[in-house]
């Protein structure tokens, strides 16, 4: 019981380790792009005194010395208040909470169907004979190599603009969330499918296969009880990837499809260098990161249970 | 075949049809039911609009907001004191009439009596005062409005429905800068909820439209004021407006947004990129609307004190030495057009179109100039030299070089004028350039529809370094007589004259090089009715109505 409190309290300071890494990444990358962010927060287009200058740097604090920013900065992060964007004049807390729902929606339909993709071309392709895998190895090179924001238009062109059966994003309509999040969905699932057939043939060829076999055990079962447990665990190994292009994909996709979300104001806030609205966004990318790296942990523990033992986590 | 290739074959030839799924199969109509011939069907009041729009702005505030679109989204929510019509003309909207004071210095609106703001307060001088309040207090940290307002001195109530504007000198820009949804006039309750509640888009004004829902990066709603009775009378138009709804989608994807036009999932759409121009235009369904922006057209600024653009001949050679015809119509694809004066052509007032056709491109001319100021020698790129140094141009960029500019550059470099692009994303690095006049052209635009424009690049005290944009640097007491003379005189004949004489003299003393004119192009289903571009040409929706579907 001791052991599995040492655990979990080292898990928690690894994982505050690491969004404190990330936020000052963040912060001091940001400090060191040349250029001054009072010229990003009154725009290209102002007409403003130079007093009225001096008084914005004075505001938002800009006129203090690197230190004293940076220690502001960490205590704002430590108590969830993140300072107001300089473009939106509001908090950076509430900008991101109010863009965090529909981009959530879309993750996790892309997960979703990221993994039902994968695991039934897995399944399916993973038979006896050869060129079923030649062709879905063929096409998922195709579809790694395809830039998302290609794949999003032409997905867009054809079952919107041409065939009109779904719509461009519109928030009322739940339909619209199935061409974004195909986009997404694709070249995760290709990926994804490539090392779980990996993982699939490998297994076949293990011992405890041929037990099963043997127990007469029909082979879809050997297949989806057995084998692909084996197989599931590369690609969980995966989950930091994934939710990686889960997240750089948002951006992408959300503008293509014109939909809210985190990505959407992550690009217009690196494009008006909107700095505390770009430094929330890493903050929340390092929590969410630990956040998936924890959950990895306990489904390794689910899926192979000889790990349960060793990390003290206990599946339930 | 061995399996392997027949996989990559079929795989491709899958990935094929999908490609000509996509170009080739012909548009399904969207809706069947527009069988009749176009614009025939009667108006209609009710109904709804779905429009698209590209930008979404980062801020709803017109009196703290620079941007283009936060004016323009904010019209339909806001009116103003003056209204100004897409000629330019000036005539009462919220003020029933203005006195200017015998000094020039003095502005005495009259208001309408019967005017009520959405949340139901009653329109009077406490409520103007408290805008022009709301746009001058350092809280607001107006980024336009205030500074639209020149030499302010401040507001006083001098009755009931009566206000006085006062100015420290003459300036008569004011009544345009009035017109504009910058210095739109809010409710005050509104205006006492906090910058972020302004920002955020909670918006309360007169207008023909209410703030609605909004999504931000999504779309904003904007429902009918059924009270409406004061529209400008020189619409025509002063009652409700005819929809009961406009819905603004921001599609930032330009073939998204023309997508969603094609598909007829958007009733309109503008900002469309010049290369879909002729695909909307073939479309039956739908139709085209296009403006010319008013204000100080694309230009290069040429710095007349830089040690290279001293020299008038070198100045005017780079004038003469750019194909601007054939360039502006390569690279815009005929969407914009060649500009033949700073000031654009829908400029109420202002525009000398005598300098069309004055100075046309002479590659000729040019090179006689530059050898006659010395620019003889060549190096081995085939630029020009003196004195073994290069015939550089010094052109600070923020961001990214334009196409436009690169091919500006390709064009200059047949005469041997090296026109060096100093593109850079450190803001500070270009205003430093700018401020310490180590630069020798700049090029801007800046929409305005208004001929005092011109003051904010050729007034002598306009420096770079006070916030100005004299770029040109240019410190000529007669240029600055003529631009304080046109904001004394009201008459509108005289200050055309007086901006005519800015215009030519900025050409012949080649202190700028106009480039082309930015049109804007709106797409928009043949079933909406009524649809225009006001004067600063952005689609209004107060008249616009739609056909049942």
């Amino acid at each position: 019981m001791g052991s599995a409190v040492r655990t979990v309290a080292a898990r928690v300071a690894g994982g505050i380790l690491v969004v404190w890494a990330a936020a000052t990444c963040a912060f001091l990358v940001l400090q060191l792009i040349p250029g001054d962010p009072v010229n990003s927060i009154i725009g290209s287009n102002a007409l403003v005194s130079p007093e009225q200058r001096a008084e914005i740097r004075h505001q938002y604090g800009l006129d203090l010395p690197f230190a004293a920013q940076y220690l502001a900065y960490l205590g704002r992060l430590a108590t969830g208040r993140l300072g107001d964007s300089y473009q939106l004049q509001q908090p950076v807390s509430e900008v991101i909470a109010g863009q965090l729902g529909p981009t959530a929606q879309l993750a996790l339909a892309a997960t979703v169907l990221a993994l039902v993709l994968s695991v039934a071309v897995t399944v399916a392709t993973s038979g006896r004979a050869a060129w079923p895998r030649r062709v879905s190895g063929v096409v998922e090179l195709l579809v790694v190599s395809t830039p998302s924001f290609w794949l999003g238009i032409m997905l867009l062109t054809v079952f919107s603009f041409r065939l009109g059966w779904l719509p461009v994003s519109d928030s009322g309509d739940a339909r619209s969330l199935i061409l974004p999040a195909f986009t997404l969905a694709l070249p995760i699932a290709a990926v994804l499918s490539q090392v779980m057939r990996e993982g699939l043939l490998g297994a076949l060829e293990q011992p405890f296969v041929l037990t099963a076999r043997a127990r007469g055990l029909p082979e879809r079962t050997v297949r989806s009880r057995h084998a692909l447990r084996h197989a599931a665990l590369p690609a969980l190994t995966l989950a930091g990837w994934f939710t990686g292009t889960l997240l750089g994909g948002a951006v992408v996709v959300e503008n293509v499809f014109a939909r809210s979300g985190v990505g959407r104001i992550t690009l217009q806030a690196v494009a008006d260098r909107d700095l505390p609205v770009v430094q929330g966004v890493v903050a929340l990318s390092a929590v969410v990161f630990v956040a998936v790296s924890a959950l990895v942990e306990v489904l390794y523990a689910v899926v192979d249970p000889r790990l349960r033992r060793r990390t003290g986590v206990t599946a339930a | 075949m061995s399996p392997r290739r027949t996989a990559v074959t079929a795989a491709v030839l899958s990935l094929l049809s999908l490609a000509v799924a996509a170009c080739g199969s012909p548009a399904a109509p969207a809706n069947p039911s527009g069988s009749g011939a176009t614009g025939a069907a009667e108006p209609r009041a009710g109904g709804a609009v779905t429009h698209a729009t590209g930008k979404e702005p980062d801020c709803w505030d017109p009196h703290a907001s620079a941007q283009d679109v936060t004016a323009y989204l904010q019209r339909p929510v806001y009116d103003s004191l003056v209204y100004q019509a897409p000629d330019g003309k000036l005539s009462p909207w919220l003020a029933t009439g203005w006195k200017v004071g015998a000094d020039g210095k003095e502005y005495t609106f009259t208001l309408r009596q019967d005017v009520t703001f959405h949340d139901g307060g009653k329109l009077d001088a406490e409520a103007v005062k408290a805008n022009f309040d709301h746009i001058t207090a350092k809280k607001t940290q107006s980024q336009y409005a205030a500074g639209l307002l020149g030499p302010y001195e401040g507001i006083t109530v001098s009755g009931p429905y009566e206000v006085k504007v006062r100015f420290s000198r003459p300036y008569v820009p004011f009544l345009q800068a009035a017109s504009t949804t910058f210095l739109g006039i809010a409710s005050p309750a509104s205006l006492k909820a906090g910058a972020d509640k302004l920002c955020a888009g909670q918006s309360v004004g007169s207008g023909p439209f209410k703030a609605g829902d909004y999504v931000r990066g999504q779309q904003r709603l904007y429902t009918r004021n059924p009270d409406y009775r004061w529209g400008p009378e020189a619409t025509g138009r002063t009652g409700p407006a005819p929809l009961d709804s406009v819905k603004v989608r921001f599609i930032p994807e330009a073939a998204t947004r023309v997508g969603a036009l094609t598909s007829g999932q958007v009733d309109s759409a503008d900002g469309i990129p010049a290369t879909q121009k002729a695909l909307i235009e073939r479309d039956q369904r739908l139709s085209v609307l296009e403006g010319q922006v008013p204000g100080a057209v694309d230009a290069f600024y040429l710095n007349t004190k830089s040690p290279l653009f001293s020299d008038k001949r070198v100045r005017e050679a780079f004038q003469r030495a750019i194909d601007l015809d054939a360039l502006v119509k390569s690279v815009f694809q005929g969407a914009n057009a060649r500009a033949w004066s700073l000031l654009s052509p829908t400029t109420p007032d202002s525009y000398d179109a005598s300098l069309e056709g004055t100075w046309p491109p002479d590659r000729a001319l040019a090179e006689r100039l530059l050898d006659e100021a010395g620019w003889t020698g060549r190096d081995a790129e085939g630029y020009r030299t003196k004195d073994g140094r290069r015939l550089s141009v010094v052109a600070p960029v923020y961001g990214e070089a334009s196409t436009f500019s690169q091919a500006v550059q390709g064009d200059l470099k047949k005469v041997g004028i090296h026109f060096d692009l100093k593109a850079s994303t450190d803001a500070t690095e270009v205003s430093t350039m700018l401020d310490e006049g180590r630069y020798d052209v700049v090029e801007l635009s800046w929409a305005r529809a208004d001929g005092d424009i011109l003051s904010h690049f050729f007034f002598s005290t306009e420096s770079s370094v006070g916030g100005g944009h004299n770029f040109a640097k240019v410190a000529d007491p007669e240029v600055d007589k003529w631009l304080t003379g046109a904001q004394t005189t009201g008459e509108p004949a005289e200050r055309a004259a007086l901006y005519a004489k800015v215009q030519k003299w900025a050409l012949d003393n080649a202190a700028a090089v106009p480039a082309y004119v930015t049109t804007q192009t709106v797409g928009f289903s043949k079933k909406v009715h009524g649809l225009r571009l006001n004067i600063a040409s952005w689609p209004e929706f107060a008249a616009a109505s739609v056909e049942a579907s």
